[in-house]
């Protein structure tokens, strides 16, 4: 039996060495080279977005993916980090910093209650902070209308629109970050 | 020693048993090769919690060979694969022999194969092919069995050995786990 398996691992043994003696391998250098290189690319994508961010007053929470230490919702030190769906993905805030959306910003809507829903619904017609505000004194088209009447925005969110006068592109932007309940929550 | 020395000198000790090791679980060299670099760049990555680890080479042999189950990765790694291939000097034929066992080892289910790998060629203890698996002792004995059942016409005096306790191949310290 013994003999057996010495088969299978001599023969296994042969096959290894055939891969070992005909691996084309780079050097050291080049490994270490390209996670270098690798790591300064993440870096840089990293303070790329850290340009952008403009810390909220307050709330103390950064684009970025960056926790959220000002939130009430921050665990003691000790404790376990907050879960990963109230910090910001790369590709969220990348989104966000592209249209000049600051973490001030959505944390102002998130605080007067917006979802992402109306923001969702807001993006999809077009409408500005300013006409969801003010839809009396906009103008309004037929799809704007329906667009504002199926968001349906209290005072408090209304307010928060007007104060922080959001541009269509700001908004598709917030859309396509798709903040979830608990990002929005963390960030009120 | 310096981190970088140090991390070269692992490399330059490590790296082709790897990825000897890893072509007896994939059956493709440049696949193998491909797995290996990429875990050998994560590992610099994460050196100083790395090099702390008993058997760092346990670590990169797991991370090499999830690479290469990586379905996306393996699409990737392919068309590098063939491009490094281009390249490179072809690699002397396979016998008849190894070959033989190269398919066979394809035929049998990735788990049971590489099982076979850790206890046959790496040397590893059913106990520590467990650990380094994550599956129970039991699952590794029967992937061994099996494996081994699947392989015997292919290799030469392979008859269905009870599954052993103790390995046949090379000894080695057993790894501790990343």
């Amino acid at each position: 039996m013994h003999d057996s398996l010495s088969g299978l691992s001599g023969q296994l043994s042969e096959l290894a060495g055939y891969g070992s003696g005909n691996a084309d391998l780079d050097t050291p250098a080049a490994i270490r080279q390209r996670g270098r290189w690798r790591a300064r690319r993440r870096r840089g994508g990293a303070a790329l977005l850290s340009a952008g961010v403009i810390a909220a007053a307050g709330t103390g929470l950064t684009l970025g993916g960056a926790t959220i230490p000002g939130s009430t919702r921050t665990p003691a030190s000790g404790q376990s980090a907050p879960a990963a769906s109230v910090r910001l993905t790369a590709y969220q805030a990348h989104v966000l910093e592209q249209t000049h959306v600051t973490a001030a910003q959505v944390a102002a809507l998130a605080k007067s209650g917006l979802t992402a829903a109306q923001i969702k619904e807001m993006a999809a017609s077009h409408l500005t902070a300013a006409q969801l505000a003010n839809p009396g004194k906009e103008h309004l088209s037929a799809a704007q209308i329906v667009a504002a009447y199926t968001a349906h925005l209290t005072a408090a969110e209304r307010a928060a629109l007007a104060r922080e006068n959001l541009s269509v592109p700001q908004i598709i932007a917030l859309a396509k970050a798709n903040l979830t309940a608990a990002q929005l929550a963390a960030l009120a | 020693m310096p981190k970088a020395d140090e991390f070269d000198h692992f490399y330059a000790m490590t790296s082709r048993r790897l990825v000897g090791q890893l072509f007896a679980m994939t059956g493709d060299l440049a696949e193998a090769e491909d797995a290996v670099q990429e875990a050998y760049i994560r590992a610099w990555q994460r050196w100083p919690r790395i090099r702390t680890y008993d058997d760092r080479e346990a670590w990169i042999r797991t991370v090499a060979y999830r690479l290469t189950i990586n379905s996306w990765r393996n699409a990737r790694n392919r068309l590098a694969a063939h491009l490094r291939a281009s390249r490179r000097t072809e690699p002397p034929e396979l016998s008849a022999t190894l070959l033989t066992l190269v398919s066979g080892l394809r035929k049998i289910p990735e788990a049971q194969r590489r099982a076979i790998v850790l206890h046959h060629l790496v040397g590893l203890s059913v106990e520590q092919v467990a650990a380094e698996t994550g599956a129970p002792a039991g699952t590794v004995k029967a992937r061994l069995a099996r494996g081994r059942k699947a392989l015997a016409p292919l290799v030469a005096d392979l008859d269905e050995p009870s599954t052993r306790e103790h390995p046949v191949g090379p000894s080695r310290e057993a790894p501790a786990h990343a």
